[in-house]
């Protein structure tokens, strides 16, 4: 195994791994409903290595996906749905900022990241972070399971399979 | 049909219409084989197909070969309780009259280790190794990163 896959299986196995899914995060703008404990925060680097956060899309909805870009059937799968639904909002999409933010960072920050999100969609961003930046933004998020009623989709990173 | 396994073994560029033709190999009627365009050689490519079994006897495949992957596998999505996995599949059941599809979000063809960009509109061959009916070879059309099915017009069931 290396450094990067036992990582990953750390991070699966302390917390059930990655959602990838889709989570629509209530803007930062609007306060939340008192009953809502869920407030995910980032900071994680583009691909350029500029450091974005929470903060910079205040305003925005977030269409949030853990991912990688190393999986050949659902991620490219989701990453169509979201493609869809940001064409779907037509003038509203303004409103929306797809992140795809990767659980794999190490080994998708050298995969032409920009050029992958791209390919889908150009209003998607993809994020890749150092393992402390990911535990954290991961970490966060992760208490959105406890949220009914919210689409998600999580993914369970079968690192086994990339060699 | 000799001839026409080397003739798809050749030829790279065959045109995606193939895709949607069907291979016949005994009671097995195999049809829209397809991938997805790749950006470089570093990911994996994903391999879909539609293969019914016309007759009597089920089967099952058992392993796909392909020029393009150094390790081709085949795998299944799962999803249960919102988490996705893709656990190794051994075989795939092709069981008596009925139809299996390897499909986004289902069954599906793993290509580790691309030994070629995978090109929109191109084709590559994939030999499907069924434990009873034995190899076929089909072309497999690679279709764009976005793609969702094989893109046939007339989709078989």
């Amino acid at each position: 195994m290396t450094g990067v896959q036992k990582i990953l299986w750390e991070v699966a196995g302390a917390a059930l791994l990655v959602f990838a899914g889709l989570v629509l995060m209530e803007n930062r703008a609007t306060a939340p409903p008192a009953d809502t404990p869920f407030r995910p925060t980032f900071a994680l680097p583009d691909a350029e290595g500029r450091l974005r956060t929470t903060e910079e899309f205040s305003g925005k909805h977030l269409l949030v996906f853990f991912g990688f870009t190393n999986c050949p059937d659902v991620c490219p799968m989701t990453l169509i749905e979201v493609a869809q639904v940001m064409d779907g909002l037509g003038g509203q999409a303004d409103l929306v900022q797809p992140l795809l933010i990767s659980i794999d960072p190490t080994r998708d920050r050298g995969l032409e990241l920009a050029e992958y999100t791209a390919a889908f969609h150009p209003s998607i961003l993809g994020l890749a972070g150092d393992e402390v930046q990911t535990r954290a933004a991961a970490g966060s998020f992760m208490s959105a399971r406890t949220i009914p009623a919210r689409r998600t989709v999580t993914l369970w990173h079968t690192a086994h399979h990339s060699t | 049909m000799k001839y026409l396994l080397t003739a798809l073994l050749l030829s790279l560029s065959a045109t995606p219409v193939l895709a949607c033709e069907t291979v016949q190999l005994g009671s097995l009627e195999i049809s829209e084989a397809w991938s997805r365009a790749s950006i470089g050689m570093a990911r994996p490519g994903a391999f879909y197909i539609t293969i019914r079994n016309t007759g009597a006897t089920d089967d099952a495949l058992a392993g796909i070969a392909t020029p393009v992957s150094g390790k081709p596998m085949l795998h299944e999505t799962v999803v249960k309780d919102g988490v996705a996995s893709m656990p190794h599949a051994p075989a795939i059941p092709v069981p008596a009259d009925s139809t299996v599809q390897l499909e986004p979000g289902g069954y599906h063809g793993m290509l580790m280790g691309l030994t070629q960009v995978l090109k929109e509109g191109e084709t590559f061959p994939v030999t499907l190794k069924f434990r009873e009916a034995g190899d076929v070879t089909v072309p497999v059309a690679i279709r764009g990163m976005g793609a969702k099915d094989a893109g046939c017009v007339d989709k078989k069931d």
